[in-house]
């Protein structure tokens, strides 16, 4: 039910990007896709493997406040449909604002971005919903036409309507982006996370089933429950992407990473297809 | 008396018949290494027995519109002295800017249906790009003759009313290091063919199509 609503709210936002009057002043974006993630339940045994089908619709506004300062706005919808644990359907309505400094004129002047973006998510598993937010700042330089790289601080938080889906992260990325040909992009990212991580326990592991008071939330089956530790993540991501004409893209993108949290070893791997349309 | 009115009139029509007899046309035909015809390459044919002559005000006006958010066209040769437009076609806003050496200047944060304009008044080459956009790219070979012209799709050029004697016919192109030159000589009433062949560099401008997780801006 639930998920027809997140189908809803979508499709409404959908055809809002159709309107002429919102495609003249907004410039609306989607991207569609596939994830394949080889330990959705986080786990550090009997790790479960799902695919989801993804979309995202943004529509964002520059605007040009001097030479050197621009202002965006986005606002967006996302959703994930899982294939086996439905479970794991998650849907997110944001809205973010973001300040840019050029330092210089050209495409080779440093910038600097800043961005505050706010969301709600709309979980299948009830609990799991809640409100955000995502806090961010990017330096970013180019070097040439075809290689350019950014270090990016990012800091979120979410508070879900059951504590165990609630946490807080904050994470530095560094990357680099090379175009290889005028049409084919390979981008590569090293990531270092701290804070909360979410996984899944099946009861009978006993080192995890006396942590405090479960709750079971069936996502996995029966006797699996959430459960939530502090830790830091190491993560490197490597995609390549190939230009359709000026306003699309397809991109294969494969993003390993390995966390420790209470002593244990997490290790995760996701490749994901995405197609990307600027209008 | 008849005679004599006949012969003034001839007198005065004499110099223009023989610039119309003698005035030369070229045509260049321009490939890569590969045999692929070249689009968007800038030739200009300087006079090297004779000062080329002073530009009447009609040449002394071009136009580079913001359109898209691409600047067309993407290479251009205007004369010394041109007045070179810039509207934007756009509803959003372009800072039109150069930083090279004949022409440093600023259009500051213009709007949709706007117009602003430069006067380069310095032969050389003019590369154009606009601050927010920064995939946007075009470039502005200002020199000093009448002669230039722009190839189409097909890789040809040409160029008119030229008077018959020597040139130095350069052409040049954003994927060359340098222009390529050499001299021709022009004849009389002929149409003139020169075919060049040019090695290029790969096409390396800064991509527009947006990436995966975040907008193209």
């Amino acid at each position: 039910m639930r998920g027809l609503q997140n189908v809803r709210w979508l499709s409404a936002l959908a055809a809002l990007g159709l309107t002429p009057v919102v495609a003249q002043t907004w410039k609306p974006q989607v991207d569609v896709g596939y994830v394949y993630n080889n330990n959705v339940s986080n786990s550090i045994r009997e790790e479960q493997t799902d695919g989801a089908v993804t979309a995202r619709v943004e529509f964002s506004q520059v605007r040009v406040l001097t030479r050197d300062w621009q202002a965006t706005m986005t606002f967006g919808a996302d959703t994930a449909a899982w294939l086996e644990y439905s479970g794991l359907n998650l849907s997110h309505l944001d809205a973010a604002v973001g300040l840019r400094r050029k330092f210089g004129l050209g495409p080779y002047a440093t910038k600097l971005d800043v961005r505050l973006q706010g969301l709600h998510q709309i979980a299948d598993v009830s609990e799991w919903s809640g409100n955000g937010y995502h806090a961010e700042i990017s330096l970013q330089k180019r070097f040439t036409p075809l290689l350019s790289a950014s270090l990016t601080g990012d800091l979120r938080r979410f508070d879900a309507e059951r504590y165990v889906y609630s946490g807080t992260v904050g994470a530095v990325t560094s990357a680099v982006v090379y175009d290889i040909t005028a049409d084919w992009r390979l981008r590569g990212s090293l990531r270092y996370a701290e804070g909360t991580q979410l996984s899944w326990c099946r009861e009978s592991f006993p080192e995890f089933s006396g942590k405090g008071p479960q709750w079971r939330d069936g996502i996995f089956g029966g006797d699996w429950f959430p459960y939530q530790d502090e830790g830091h993540l190491r993560g490197i991501n490597v995609s390549f992407g190939r230009a359709i004409g000026a306003s699309s893209a397809v991109s294969l993108g494969y993003d390993a990473s390995e966390s420790r949290a209470g002593g244990h070893v997490y290790r995760n791997q996701i490749f994901s297809l995405n197609y990307i349309h600027a209008f | 008396m008849r005679f004599k009115r006949l012969a003034l009139l001839a007198l005065f029509l004499l110099p223009a018949f023989s610039m119309f007899v003698t005035a030369a046309e070229v045509r260049v035909a321009a490939t890569d290494h590969k045999g692929s015809p070249i689009d968007e390459l800038v030739i200009w044919l300087e006079p090297l027995d004779a000062p080329a002559p002073p530009p009447t005000p009609d040449e002394l006006q071009a136009t580079v519109e913001q359109i898209d958010e691409e600047f067309d066209p993407y290479t251009i040769a205007v004369r010394k002295g041109t007045k070179v437009e810039f509207p934007n076609r756009d509803a959003v806003q372009h800072h039109v800017y150069s930083l090279s050496k004949p022409a440093q200047f600023e259009i500051p944060l213009h709007g949709g249906d706007e117009t602003e304009s430069v006067v380069l008044d310095q032969p050389g080459l003019v590369p154009i790009g606009c601050n927010i956009h920064d995939w946007m790219l075009s470039y502005i070979v200002v020199v000093d003759t009448p002669w230039f012209g722009t190839s189409q799709a097909d890789g040809v050029v040409s160029v008119a009313d030229l008077p018959s004697g020597r040139y130095q016919l350069s052409a040049w192109h954003p994927r060359m290091r340098q222009a390529d030159e050499r001299t021709i000589t022009l004849s009389e009433g002929e149409l003139n063919e020169v075919t060049i062949e040019l090695r290029l560099r790969p096409d390396r401008r800064i991509r527009r199509a947006p990436s995966s997780g975040g907008a193209s801006y």
